[in-house]
């Protein structure tokens, strides 16, 4: 499925950006700016990992979000991912280079043809209830995630999944999957025990997704009320010898994030996460927190306007490459988006690994859109409408009151039209019912989970926000279902490369910038915090901090 | 029963004047429960109402675990909550439900409307019930003291700090202390109810909420004391001008038992009015300050419900304060009517 942005990982950020639209520099903008110690200098990236790792103590996790549930076999964004990938164990876990690593996964095997993959599942691992973990749990959660995940694409070419002995797991596909290892993880596949899960009743309301959560991950699940505490104790089976460091994980929301930022500063909270530009600006001139400005890929993305290709005017590509013109992109990193984010010219942003900087380039120039325009035979313009919902403020509204003044700079006359949620706005975008509207496009780990279906003709239809811009084009289709199935690395690269470069010059889409949230933690206590491609989304079993 | 006849009854003064008074009394209790009901019925209607009124879709709420994007799903979960009927029938069937006592299911927790609140109400008692007290308690004695020397430097002192303290928003006020007492001069926590690593022990569990309380109360108090201080002040201002108290005086009674024996007594009138009305807005009177400080009572989770569009949880908060304020209405006039004879005279007759 394509970028599930809005309703799946936008709560990651969407309330911390929310409460700034909503409180502005009262609250923690203030509070920040007048508690005022900072030097104003920026903080290097990098996680502080030096010195011997000492067991014990507790690392606080800040959070906006109230998580309903802790099982993210049944989706729900961000907040069930950071807790299941502590709860769960997942087959593998991502590498810094995107590479998959062994986890409860010992090994795997693709068969030649790449249609059947054979894992090797650890023996002597128990679930928190002292259970053994076997084959028929990871056959039984794989299928789960695939019937009940919002996630459709990455497991749509499982068709089955066999346990022939304990430790054997055998995933047959229907045509190969180059984004299956991506999509085992513990954030997206987590490894359900089947004697609890497998109870008959429907997942998507089971009992046990609140309370008394059992699964094989480095920490169990002691208390879960979501609107004040989730507490996870270090479970002392767990399978990997000598982890996790730390005894406890606390998760703290705070979901009006007034003063998250000075918990922060203050060292009560020891880690967050943002994409706000005003609050990383903030948290940089702190000289108690560090803002790290590595890993996070998989959460991350590129902003995009979306172009109805339906739409009478807009399906001229001439009037698309006009309206790429008109913006100005350097205007747009350093006003619009308050200078955290990095350009983007992609549909793919340049920190994913398949990322291609060989695109066709639309600069800043206001005299040659208006000429496109006249050629397409709109000398005087004409009038279209700008959607966006309320998600992370400065890539949605900031964004479309930029447009607004772009627009109107080579006679477009555009109306601004803010949907109050995801199902509002979907109901306008899955029925082609908008011209133009602004749209977060996450990877979550691999394009075929984040950005295909965004693209792909066979999507057009489908539910939100599948093919958005309603999009067909043959090669792009070609090489998007090649790039799905080459499992030699190298030519998926290459693949993506190519699509990228077709899709800039189509213009389905304009991207404008990536969109890139980062952690800041507290460097007096915390030493090698998650700074991977899932950040505090896979396990924190490496993490430990100082301080008791 | 059987009759008793005494001296008294045979006159028929004692007892017809009980009965009259019983019955009265009586029906001025049922006809306020009445009237409460009817008004609560109303609240119900009104915020159901305007609820449903509001823009978005409840569907996001409802489905965002499994990220509801299809409208197909969304209609299914439209038909399973009983969206899609009409909504005088919604309303209907909710009344129904209320006064079973069921108030619903959270839309976002997926819980019980009232196992989500209940956690709630002693945290928000506890924070509204302090600042409350400790700013009539302290308020009056300053109004008390600045009315005794109406003229003085100190007293104008006071008068201005009351006002700028009743201006001033408490968010501002709540972030003002927070920069001062727990980041500049980190006495106080920043936020929340408890520290993370608290011990097990009561005791100690106690201690640190206290420690947690001081800064929200305070901010919550500031707000109220002002009030108390201005209405305590004004009232025994116009007190200790009357005859009595100057009869007091004459009698050579001694200053200090004139003002709070005479004076102060008459003087708290105005006051119980006031802190009647406000102990109603116990439940619901803290919002800001809850969210400012993270406090987890209903005020908070008022906010968030708002937030998310979990529109049974935001109703049920909502019907709770509603019948806090109508039941302390109803308890205050009883007082009222106790401490004040004049009013039980004026109202019985």
């Amino acid at each position: 499925m394509t970028d599930h942005i809005l309703s799946e990982l936008a709560p990651l950020v969407r309330s911390v950006s929310r409460r700034n639209f909503i409180f502005g520099l009262g609250t923690a903008g203030v509070a920040v700016a007048l508690a005022g110690c900072g030097s104003g200098e920026g903080s290097g990236g990098g996680a502080s990992d030096e010195g011997t790792p000492q067991p014990g103590g507790t690392y606080i996790v800040g959070t906006t979000q109230v998580i309903a549930q802790a099982n993210p076999a049944i989706g729900g964004g961000a907040g069930p991912m950071m807790i299941g990938a502590q709860v769960f164990a997942g087959l593998v876990l991502t590498a810094d280079d995107f590479s998959p690593e062994p986890y409860l996964a010992e090994s795997w095997q693709f068969s030649p043809d790449n249609r059947s993959v054979t894992f090797k599942i650890r023996g002597e691992t128990t679930f928190h209830d002292g259970t053994p973990v076997t084959s028929e749990d990871v056959a039984f959660s794989i299928l789960a995630v695939k019937k009940y995940h919002s996630f459709k694409s990455m497991f749509a070419k499982v068709t089955d999944v066999e346990a022939p002995d304990a430790t054997t797991v055998i995933v047959r596909l229907s045509e190969p999957n180059a984004a299956l290892l991506a999509c085992l993880t513990p954030a997206t596949a987590p490894i359900l025990p089947k004697h609890i899960y497998g109870d008959g009743q429907d997942l998507r309301t089971h009992p046990r997704n609140t309370q008394d959560v059992i699964g094989s991950g480095p920490f169990r699940l002691t208390k879960f009320e979501p609107r004040t505490e989730i507490r996870m104790t270090k479970y002392d089976n767990f399978f990997q010898p000598d982890r996790p460091f730390v005894d406890e994980v606390v998760y703290r929301p705070d979901p009006s994030g007034n003063t998250i930022l000075l918990q922060l500063q203050q060292g009560e909270i020891h880690s967050l996460r943002t994409g706000d530009s005003v609050q990383l600006q903030q948290l940089r001139a702190q000289p108690t927190i560090e803002v790290a400005d590595k890993g996070l890929q998989a959460i991350s993305g590129v902003g995009l306007v979306v172009v109805n290709m339906e739409n009478q005017y807009l399906k001229n590509p001439k009037v698309r490459q006009a309206i790429a013109y008109s913006m100005d992109r350097r205007y747009i990193l350093e006003q619009v988006l308050g200078g955290e984010a990095a350009a983007a010219d992609s549909v793919l942003p340049p920190i994913d690994q398949f990322y291609s900087d060989n695109v066709t380039k639309y600069s800043y120039d206001v005299a040659k859109a208006k000429v496109l325009l006249a050629e397409a035979g709109y000398p005087n313009g004409f009038s279209l409408r700008i959607d966006y919902i309320p998600g992370v403020r400065e890539f949605c509204a900031s964004m479309a009151e930029y447009m607004k003044e772009a627009l109107k700079a080579i006679g477009i006359t555009a109306t601004i039209i803010s949907s109050p949620d995801t199902a509002t706005l979907a109901q306008h975008i899955s029925t082609g019912d908008y011209d133009v509207y602004l749209h977060l496009s996450l990877g979550y780990g691999d394009p075929v989970v984040g950005v295909h279906s965004l693209y792909e003709s066979a999507a057009i239809g489908g539910p939100y926000p599948s093919n958005a811009p309603r999009y067909s084009s043959s090669e792009v289709d070609d090489l998007l279902e090649q790039a799905g199935q080459e499992m030699n690395l190298a030519r998926r690269k290459e693949i993506y490369a190519e699509f990228q470069k077709v899709v800039s010059d189509d213009l389905p889409v304009i991207p404008f910038a990536q969109y890139r949230p980062r952690v800041a933690y507290f460097p007096a206590v915390v030493r090698n915090p998650n700074l991977g491609v899932w950040e505090s989304l896979s396990p924190l079993k490496d993490v430990w901090v100082t301080a008791p | 029963m059987t009759m008793v006849s005494t001296p008294a009854a045979r006159t028929g003064i004692l007892p017809s004047a009980t009965t009259g008074r019983v019955g009265t009394l009586l029906r001025i209790v049922v006809g306020r429960v009445m009237r409460a009901v009817s008004l609560m019925l109303a609240v119900i209607v009104v915020t159901f109402v305007l609820l449903a009124l509001a823009p978005g879709d409840p569907t996001v709420a409802i489905g965002g675990d499994s990220g509801i994007r299809d409208a197909a799903t969304a209609e299914a979960i439209r038909v399973e909550y009983g969206l899609d009927r009409p909504l005088i029938v919604q309303i209907g069937t909710y009344v129904g439900r209320v006064l079973r006592g069921d108030f619903g299911q959270s839309f976002v927790l997926h819980q019980s409307v009232w196992s989500a609140i209940a956690p709630r109400i002693v945290p928000t008692l506890m924070l509204s019930g302090v600042a409350l007290v400790g700013a009539v308690v302290a308020g009056t004695l300053l109004g008390v003291f600045t009315a005794r020397r109406p003229r003085k430097v100190i007293s104008h002192v006071v008068t201005v700090v009351s006002i700028v303290g009743f201006a001033m928003p408490s968010f501002w006020i709540g972030l003002i202390l927070i920069i001062l007492f727990a980041v500049t001069f980190p006495i106080f926590p920043i936020g929340n109810m408890n520290s993370t690593m608290v011990g097990g022990g009561f005791f100690e569990h106690a201690a640190d909420t206290l420690w947690h309380l001081v800064l929200p109360a305070f901010t919550l108090g500031v707000i109220y004391l002002a009030q108390y201080s201005r209405l305590s002040r004004a009232s025994m201002l116009e007190v200790l001008g009357s005859d009595y108290v100057r009869t007091a005086h004459a009698k050579g009674l001694a200053p200090r038992v004139v003002v709070y024996k005479h004076a102060l007594r008459n003087a708290l009138i105005p006051i119980v009015t006031v802190l009647g009305t406000q102990f109603g807005h116990l439940l619901s009177g803290a919002v800001v300050v809850e969210v400012v400080f993270n406090w987890p009572g209903l005020g908070s989770l008022a906010y968030q419900s708002i937030q998310q569009r979990d529109t049974p949880l935001l109703l049920g908060i909502l019907l709770l304060s509603a019948a806090f304020v109508l039941v302390a209405n109803i308890v205050t006039d009883f007082i009222y009517r106790i401490i004040d004879p004049r009013i039980r005279i004026r109202r019985t007759m």
